[in-house]
């Protein structure tokens, strides 16, 4: 092990943010392996500054840690300048906190937090002198497990990883702990775990389960191998979030992450039923924190990690049930402590905008605002609940309280999409420079709008989850439009993606089991870090497809009947299927479905969970 | 207000921390401070900052005994007492050597750096012994110059330094007691700071070309020990001896 740590020293210096391989961070956790029963790496597929800002891994690192006899480590994908030392030099990916190669692991937990990780995770497994395919592992090899938003679809990880926990596992892991230790210690094979923790809620185990073909590529049937493997996986839910475990202590990383600041869950779900967003559905149903509760997590993050930003996450914050108080009584206590507050995903309200002009006070930052949709009719088909007024009098509000900076959100190749909503967008942002100039006289020099389009990818488990993307050739011609059609306003500034990502995205979020020799050739050819612009190679993942015969667009461009056996039905996430198809044929009548925190809209949700 | 309630503190930077950059222990000591409930004054204008410096950076990799920290508070607070709450929450590596309020120094500290004490361990072997680095140390102190390319980062053209004119002293370990069984010490004295400044990198890379050829490949530690001002009398005064 000290001789892995040598080797590793000897490129430090040599690659770039040295740190990111070091481990000792405050609050890590150091125990001696020898005396634990059972190690488990939490594997994040992407470069340790992003791990770090994902608070999945702050929570699960801390319920593993609490578990006697069980230590949990981190592992992260090397940056590309160091893997190419790793795999000159014979260094097989390590954990950070002991620098132990991850096959010395008993289970190895990737995070699917975005599709386009996959290729990080094979090539992680690689670099680990791990098999890629969990058929071609051995008894000896760590169980290698993914969970994370991603796993509601499943399948194109299937043949790679052993099983998948599906759901919030907070409640769950210690539970599977303990199991992993008995089975360590009865010296059973592999098999016999996988039998035993399938009948666990929330637990998907794909070699469970056969899935064949029909003539025209859509999926004849997905059988069970093992009888008494779950029909379809329910997710796992923790049902009193006040009282869930929760870390004070987060680890404080040495170097700048994307978010360095203290993390604050106010609760979990939605009920604003938008119909693009995959959150809102499976998150469901919705869990608080109360106040009192967040106001002391509050306070014992700030004294263990001294961070000077404390920011409040969930999907719609301003739908807590007491966010007016706990704002107020948070503003007290971030400026007793010098620390300022971070609140994202906020309504356009009035309230809204006292609490952020106190908050950014004299030395304002920018505002965000996400109608997504160009017009009201489209706004009603994908069930965004923001009016025309709601945006515009925001807008003037914040430009009275003396902002200049605004970013606008919007998201093209919605269902039901025309070039009027296109045209809607480009209104909806002239009007906002006219109501700047309303209220500063005439001048628009300090005005700065960033009008944001992303090219949009329907998500299983949605009411749209049946359409087809938009094709790459017709995202560029919309981007070339709205470009045009803002050019030459100085005030504004237009930004897009690449759309190959997106589409890329859409295969992956839609498709099954065929994908993962797709996936392993890209790799092979040299695919890594897609989410990445500068490392996003679009040529070798056509070549993949091509060499593999997957033809990408059935996955992403095809529109789904109602009929089709999905590839993602195998995960119940307790929104009923007849739920989303009575959706999305509102949506199709341009129905608004109202929130439904007070007035239920029978999503199924409270079949199988406890919910309002 | 002003330099009132001034505290420096002098701490090590060992191990694995030798890893993380200057700005990354900048910001390592913003969340201790804040973690110790230790309050820094702000500095006045537009854009407000914490009146805090962690003083002369250390090249990235280079472990060091003698690094310095000055802090401005709002209260006033007992030197043993902001010692203890500061050390007790580092990280495995920053041990805090000491702590000092400044009364009478009324410029920054940081800023009165003019020279570092560097440690460079050598692992003897069959090239390069006792003998073999006693006299390059020699032959270095003798020399009246000594030329290296530098490349300048901003032009991207190299330009000659003669590094004799910032080297104050080069010494060798006077007993073999100072050290590991194998290895020898020289420490050389340099300049460091905004007025003249040489990095132990680039002494080093002076040095090395007055050991035989074949032990120009020698491996070698650099760590810093000390960091001085130079009184009125032009004498090198470590930094921890300000009041």
């Amino acid at each position: 092990m000290s001789e892995l740590w040598n080797k590793i020293q000897n490129r430090l210096l040599q690659v770039e943010k040295p740190a990111r391989y070091i481990g000792g961070e405050l609050h890590s956790v150091v125990k001696n392996p020898q005396e634990q029963r059972v190690r488990f790496a939490f594997a994040f597929p992407d470069t340790y500054e992003i791990g770090m800002s994902n608070l999945g891994l702050q929570i699960i690192y801390k319920v593993l840690n609490d578990l006697e006899g069980v230590y949990c480590e981190r592992t992260f994908a090397p940056g590309p300048d160091f893997e190419l030392f790793m795999r000159e030099d014979n260094i097989p990916l390590f954990t950070v906190e002991t620098k132990t190669s991850i096959k010395e692991m008993d289970m190895i937990g990737f995070t699917v937090q975005y599709e386009l990780s996959a290729s990080n995770i094979v090539n992680m497994l690689d670099l680990g002198g791990l098999k890629v395919r969990a058929s071609e592992r051995s008894e000896e090899d760590p169980f290698v497990i993914a969970g994370g938003p991603c796993t509601y679809n499943p399948e194109p990880l299937a043949d790679i990883m052993d099983f998948f926990f599906i759901g919030e596992s907070e409640e769950a892991l210690p539970e599977l702990m303990e199991k992993l230790i008995k089975w360590k210690e009865a010296k059973l094979p592999k098999i016999e775990f996988l039998k035993e923790i399938s009948e666990m809620d929330g637990i998907y185990v794909p070699s469970f389960y056969d899935v064949t073909y029909k003539e025209d590529g859509t999926i004849k049937e997905i059988k069970k191998t093992y009888d008494k493997a779950a029909d379809r996986v329910v997710k796992r839910v923790v049902n009193n979030l006040d009282e869930a475990p929760f870390p004070d202590e987060m680890i404080v990383s040495f170097i700048n992450t994307v978010h360095d600041r203290a993390l604050l869950e106010i609760f979990r779900g939605c009920t604003r039923g938008c119909r693009f967003c995959q959150a809102g559905m499976i998150y469901r149903p919705v869990r608080e924190r109360k106040k009192d509760t967040l106001l002391k997590m509050a306070e014992n993050q700030l004294a263990a990690t001294g961070y000077e930003e404390i920011s409040l996450l969930s999907l719609s914050t301003g739908d807590h049930s007491e966010i007016e108080e706990l704002v107020v009584d948070m503003m007290k206590l971030c400026k007793a402590s010098d620390v300022s507050l971070s609140l994202p995903s906020l309504r356009l309200d009035s309230f809204s905008f006292k609490i952020m002009n106190e908050i950014q006070g004299y030395k304002k930052s920018g505002l965000t605002f996400a109608p997504e949709a160009g017009t009201q009719r489209l706004r009603n088909i994908i069930n965004k609940s923001i009016t025309d007024d709601d945006i515009f009098s925001a807008a003037e509000q914040a430009f009275e309280l003396g902002w200049n900076k605004i970013k606008l959100y919007f998201m093209i190749g919605l269902p039901g999409e025309t070039e009027e909503d296109l045209d809607g967008i480009v209104e909806i942002t002239d009007k906002i420079v006219q109501l700047y100039k309303d209220v500063n006289g005439g001048r628009t020099g300090r005005l700065n709008i960033s009008v944001s389009a992303s090219d949009y990818v329907p998500k299983p488990h949605t009411p749209f989850q049946w359409y087809p993307q938009n094709t790459e050739a017709v995202y560029r011609k919309k981007h070339m439009y709205l470009r045009d059609k803002f050019r030459g306003n100085r005030n504004v500034s237009f930004h897009y993606h690449v759309s190959e990502t997106s589409f890329l995205e859409a295969v992956f979020a839609r498709g099954d089991r065929r994908l993962c020799d797709v996936l392993i050739e890209a790799v092979k050819l040299g695919c890594k870090f897609d989410g990445w612009t500068e490392h996003f190679d679009f040529e070798k993942w056509t070549l993949a497809f091509k060499n593999t015969n997957i033809d990408p667009s059935f996955y992403a461009s095809r529109e789904r009947s109602y009929d089709e056996l999905l590839p993602w039905e195998i995960i119940d996430c307790g929104v009923t299927k007849e739920f989303l198809v009575l959706e999305n044929e509102r949506a199709h009548s341009g129905l608004i479905t109202e929130d439904c925190r007070n007035d239920c809209k029978d999503c199924g949700i409270n079949n199988k969970f406890i919910c309002g | 207000m002003g330099f009132d309630m001034r505290y420096l503190f002098k701490f090590t930077k060992n191990g694995n921390i030798k890893y993380i950059s200057h700005l990354d222990m900048v910001r390592l000591f913003q969340r201790a401070l804040k973690r110790a409930d230790i309050v820094i004054q702000y500095s006045q204008g537009f854009s407000p900052h914490p009146k805090m410096s962690v003083a002369q950076p250390l090249s990235l990799g280079h472990e060091s005994t003698g690094e310095y920290l000055e802090i401005d508070t709002v209260k006033e607070l007992d030197c043993e007492e902001l010692k203890s709450k500061l050390a007790d929450t580092m990280p495995i590596g920053v041990e805090i050597l000491s702590c000092t309020r400044l009364v009478e120094t009324k410029k920054s500290a940081s800023a009165l750096v003019s020279l570092s004490q560097y440690e460079i361990i050598f692992s003897l072997d069959n090239i390069i012994g006792e003998k073999e680095l006693k006299k390059a140390v020699e032959d270095f102190n003798k020399s009246e110059h000594c030329i290296i390319e530098k490349l300048q980062r901003k032009t991207g053209k190299t330009v000659s330094i003669d590094i004799k004119e910032f080297v104050h002293s080069l010494t060798i370990s006077d007993s073999p007691k100072n050290n590991r069984e194998g290895e020898l010490s020289i420490y050389a004295v340099i300049n460091t700071g905004s007025m003249s400044h040489l990095n132990p990198d680039q002494f080093m890379t002076g040095f090395l070309s007055y050991l035989p050829e074949a032990g120009k490949n020698s491996s070698f530690e650099i760590i810093r020990r000390e960091m001085y001002l130079k009184n009125e009398k032009n004498e090198a005064i470590p930094l921890c001896n300000l009041i």
